[in-house]
């Protein structure tokens, strides 16, 4: 820091070594922001592609696409017994990834 | 900042500061560059857990409202007064539902409970109850099931497991009730004897009386026809 102010209280020249350690500072700036831009424009794609992969999940979970019957339980506890009741449902999605269900009936 | 300025004038020797800038004003740069893609891409991951919820949520609603959806209870109290005894007894005639599944049969319970708590303790209130939605693959849900005064259902969905994501959904279900009272009367004849003096002479005389025994049946009539599925705070 005391070398900085003592720099910028000096009218003298530069040295070889000084110009030289400010084109290898300058450099690494150019490195380190060009690596960065970089990085993030990958990123950005990256994002990208998720996106375009989430909407084609909730497209198959909301077009009911590859359709699995499945069993929905409903339970409660009523007046001190346990109930239950069943439901037949239509899951669509794929597991692991976004899914929907909907009564077999066909309310929707 | 006069320093400043004069310094900027100066053509010689801060060639290293001004690299130095250069590399500060550089990194800061990239930084944001690099943080603002991040946080776009960290959005994606957060949006599928949303997405995912919201789907197990509304789900759980539209099923739920398919169940309840068109429902009709009848419920009855008779009172019989007999002329013959003099007496007036009244009692709650079994209710009915229009499905034989368990979650309308509970619905039944809870209007039937509900109409005799406002009969004998003029209950106002909500009687609640909770159920919960199970389904391998997606998370539970837990549905808080509620019958007010007026017979309006009202189902309030949401993850067991809170989350920030959560996405709290209510179905309504507003109530047409209607009330009605009937009256059927029916006779019955009885015959006595009474020990009668006619002109001095002690005879028996039969009559006939006939008696009604009056039913009047008081029957509540409700139905839920238009769900619809909202928002909370919506």
């Amino acid at each position: 820091m005391r070398a900085v102010y003592r720099k910028l209280s000096s009218n003298h020249g530069e040295t070889l070594l000084e110009t030289l350690l400010s084109l290898l500072v300058v450099s690494l700036a150019c490195v380190v922001f060009t690596t960065m831009t970089l990085v993030s424009s990958t990123i950005n794609e990256n994002a990208k592609i998720a996106d375009a992969k989430l909407y084609a999940e909730l497209s198959a979970a909301e077009t009911h696409r590859e359709d699995i019957t499945k069993t929905v339980t409903v339970s409660w506890h009523w007046q001190t017994q346990n109930y239950t009741q069943d439901f037949a449902v239509k899951a669509t999605g794929t597991t692991g990834k976004l899914m929907n269900y909907s009564p077999i009936r066909g309310e929707d | 900042m006069k320093r400043f300025q004069k310094k900027l004038k100066n053509s010689s020797g801060a060639s290293m500061v001004l690299a130095l800038i250069f590399l500060l004003i550089s990194l800061v740069l990239g930084a944001i560059i690099l943080s603002a893609a991040s946080a776009n891409h960290g959005r994606f991951t957060h949006l599928r857990t949303q997405q995912q919820d919201y789907l197990t949520i509304s789900s759980a609603a539209k099923l739920i409202r398919s169940e309840l959806q068109g429902l009709t209870f009848i419920g009855a109290k008779q009172f019989v007064t007999d002329s013959g005894t003099d007496t007036t007894t009244s009692e709650y005639l079994p209710p009915t539902i229009s499905s034989s599944n368990a979650l309308p049969l509970l619905v039944r319970e809870m209007v039937q409970q509900m109409l005799e708590s406002q009969e004998t303790s003029g209950h106002l209130g909500t009687i609640t109850e909770s159920l919960t939605i199970t389904l391998p693959d997606f998370d539970d849900v837990t549905a808080l099931l509620s019958i007010d005064k007026d017979y309006n259902i009202t189902v309030s969905f949401s993850l067991v497991e809170q989350r920030s994501s959560n996405f709290p959904l209510t179905l309504s279900l507003p109530a047409n009730s209607e009330r009605s009272i009937a009256t059927t009367v029916t006779s019955y004849e009885r015959t006595h004897t009474r020990t009668k003096d006619v002109n001095g002479t002690t005879t028996e005389v039969t009559y006939t009386v006939t008696y009604y025994i009056t039913t009047t049946t008081h029957t509540l009539n409700v139905s839920w026809d238009d769900a619809t599925i909202t928002k909370e705070g919506s």
